[in-house]
């Protein structure tokens, strides 16, 4: 019992809430009112989908572009299905590879013994799901970045009206500004100034990263000066009463205090960011799924729709679940408000 | 008596568009060491401006507050303040919370005596089973225990307490009002108590301050209570000298207490901004 509802406050967390009815009817608990909650947390979405798909199709029927007609739900769900044994395969390849290698050094070390075995490494095309992993790679790092500019700065402007009124027109001024127009400097700044003979990491996903961060520090830098700003007066006097010294206010009150806030601000910034980077990625050249989404409009095949919305779909899942994780962390760290009264 | 805690001709005014708005004008009392001080009065008469005064929370306009021969010039953990809310930080547990500022008067004693204090004290107010749950997993009777706590485990050279049982049912008041007593007894702390309550006045204070209304509140009357102690409700509830002084005292608040000594005429008290103003930067 006490198992099962751990899970119903598991599910809650991370926004599984479908899966609640569920866990409910496992225990017998009032049927009729669990199946009404399936039906509308699990039947309605589903009517909803299954009319999305007929006008789709529909539409698909009717539509005639320079490259064949549009393609429909089937034709896309042929490429995903094609996208994944794509995958597979160069996986198999990949494995022969280092498997002739492994043969193929037996053989070298026996034939020439002392001398040092040349490994190469094998040079396959990305796949779609490296392509996938790439995009998640270069958003964490422009994310990361952000949350550590937007962050400190955020709670300076809480903490200082001095330091708000000397930032703010500035946060205002770049706030709008679409990545697009931040691209192009950022990729001549990076070639000009990461100019290492064995980068570590490659310009393309630099200068992605730092585009990404460059539009996704906003919402968590403003969002952390609210927070910061909106401490209860209380609490700042009991910090006064205890003359606290700024480093431990900070510590045991400030932050703690702001913490639902700034995670509010990283979860608007990471959706932000995820949206950013398809843009960056594009323009970048940055092997990820805006590139992938760019080099399937210059191939300009008969597949080349159906295989974009593919990518459509993808980005709107992985978005989707992103966005999920953060609304779980956001939740384990918001504190009763009502408790101080 | 020596006095402990002077506070002389204390005033306390905020300027606004119709000339300077006085809230508390030439408020003196002598306070002496180990004595309870009730400051009684009607709500919005500026008795918790008094005690934030004394607090260092806000500073007077003019005159000013000696606590044990030095001049208070800001708020410190020599005064323990009970606020009304208790104030306590939700994100922290009973025991961390009372440690907050037990770390912060005992910094070089060892931790483990330090977490004896919190201790000591969280069990003092009947919170020993509840030392690691956090506030909001508290009633309010036994948050305002917390709040107690914390103020005694500082180790204050007083007492400043602002309407500490105000939010709770009455039981519930009694019950904290005989934990304080008992603290306070243990201590021996100078204390000074800002309340609406005429009961709970009479049975803590050794003085009570009544105040006249305000703008422009000051001292009206003070009225010794002097009740052996340690004192039994019960008792003192079939005492009539009680009911004489609790005659008297709600004969002020009912009709001297609108007289003032002379009449002046000040613009109304400002009521203090707690609106929450648009953040400039609420738009994302």
């Amino acid at each position: 019992m006490n198992l099962l509802n751990r899970l119903i406050a598991f599910c809650e967390a991370t926004g599984l809430t479908v899966l609640v009815p569920l866990i409910r009817l496992c225990r017998a608990e009032e049927p009729r009112t669990q199946f009404s909650a399936l039906g509308r947390l699990v039947g309605l979405p589903l009517v909803g989908g299954l009319v999305f798909l007929a006008l789709w199709s529909a539409a698909a029927a009717n539509i005639h572009t320079s490259i064949g007609s549009l393609p429909g739900p089937t034709q896309v769900w042929n490429q995903a299905v094609g996208l994944v044994r794509e995958h597979n395969a160069e996986r198999r390849r990949e494995k022969a590879f280092y498997a002739r290698q492994a043969e193929l050094r037996v053989r070298y070390e026996k034939a020439f013994p002392g001398r040092h075995w040349p490994a190469r490494k094998y040079s396959g095309a990305p796949t779609y799901f490296d392509e996938i992993l790439t995009s998640l790679e270069t958003v964490f790092a422009g994310f990361l970045l952000a949350s550590l500019i937007a962050v400190p700065i955020g709670v300076l402007c809480g903490l200082s009206k001095g330091f708000f009124n000397t930032v703010n027109p500035y946060v205002q001024l770049f706030r709008p500004v679409s990545p697009l127009a931040w691209l192009p400097i950022v990729m001549i700044l990076v070639s000009a100034l990461y100019t290492s003979k064995d980068p570590l990491f490659a310009k393309s996903f630099v200068s992605s990263a730092i585009t990404v961060a460059l539009c996704s520090l906003w919402p968590t830098l403003v969002n952390t000066a609210i927070g910061v700003g909106s401490i209860d007066p209380d609490h700042l006097n009991v910090a006064r009463v205890l003359r606290l010294s700024w480093w431990v206010r900070l510590r045991k009150i400030v932050l703690p205090s702001a913490l639902p806030y700034i995670f509010t601000g990283l979860r608007l910034s990471l959706s932000v960011g995820w949206m950013v980077l398809i843009a960056a990625e594009m323009l970048a050249q940055n092997p990820g799924l805006g590139k992938f989404v760019w080099d399937m409009f210059q191939n300009g095949s008969s597949q080349t729709l159906a295989l974009i919305m593919v990518a459509v779909f993808t980005i709107g899942i992985i978005g989707f679940i992103l966005d999920r994780l953060m609304l779980t962390l956001q939740q384990l760290v918001s504190y009763d408000r009502s408790a101080n009264r | 008596m020596h006095s402990f805690l002077d506070i002389s001709f204390v005033s306390k005014s905020y300027p606004t568009a119709a000339g300077p708005a006085v809230i508390v004008r030439d408020f003196k009392l002598d306070v002496g060491k180990g004595e309870f001080i009730s400051l009684i009065g009607h709500s919005g008469c500026g008795k918790s401006t008094v005690l934030a005064m004394i607090a260092g929370l806000t500073n007077a306009t003019t005159g000013g507050i000696l606590l044990a021969g030095r001049e208070v010039t800001g708020p410190g953990p020599d005064r323990g303040v009970v606020f009304q809310s208790p104030c306590l930080l939700p994100w922290l547990t009973a025991f961390d919370n009372v440690m907050l500022g037990v770390d912060r008067v005992y910094p070089h004693v060892s931790k483990a005596e330090r977490r004896q204090v919190a201790d000591y004290y969280l069990n003092v107010v009947g919170l020993g089973d509840s030392l690691h749950r956090k506030p909001g997993e508290l009633s309010q009777g036994m948050r305002q225990r917390v709040g107690l706590a914390r103020a005694f485990a500082l180790s204050p050279k007083m007492l400043l307490l602002d309407e500490p049982f105000g939010m709770l049912d009455s039981l519930t008041r009694y019950e904290l009002q005989d934990v304080l007593l008992s603290l306070w007894q243990r201590d021996q702390k100078t204390a000074v108590m800002v309340t609406h309550d005429v009961d709970e006045a009479l049975f803590l204070s050794d003085r009570i301050v009544m105040m006249t209304d305000g703008p422009a509140a000051t001292v009206g009357e003070i009225l010794s209570v002097r009740f052996p102690r340690p004192r039994d409700r019960k008792q003192l509830l079939e005492d009539p000298e009680y009911y004489r002084l609790r005659e008297q005292l709600i004969g002020f608040l009912e009709e001297r207490s609108h007289r003032r000594p002379e009449s002046r005429s000040a613009p109304p008290a400002p009521r203090p901004d707690h609106s929450d103003t648009a953040h400039p930067l609420l738009v994302v």
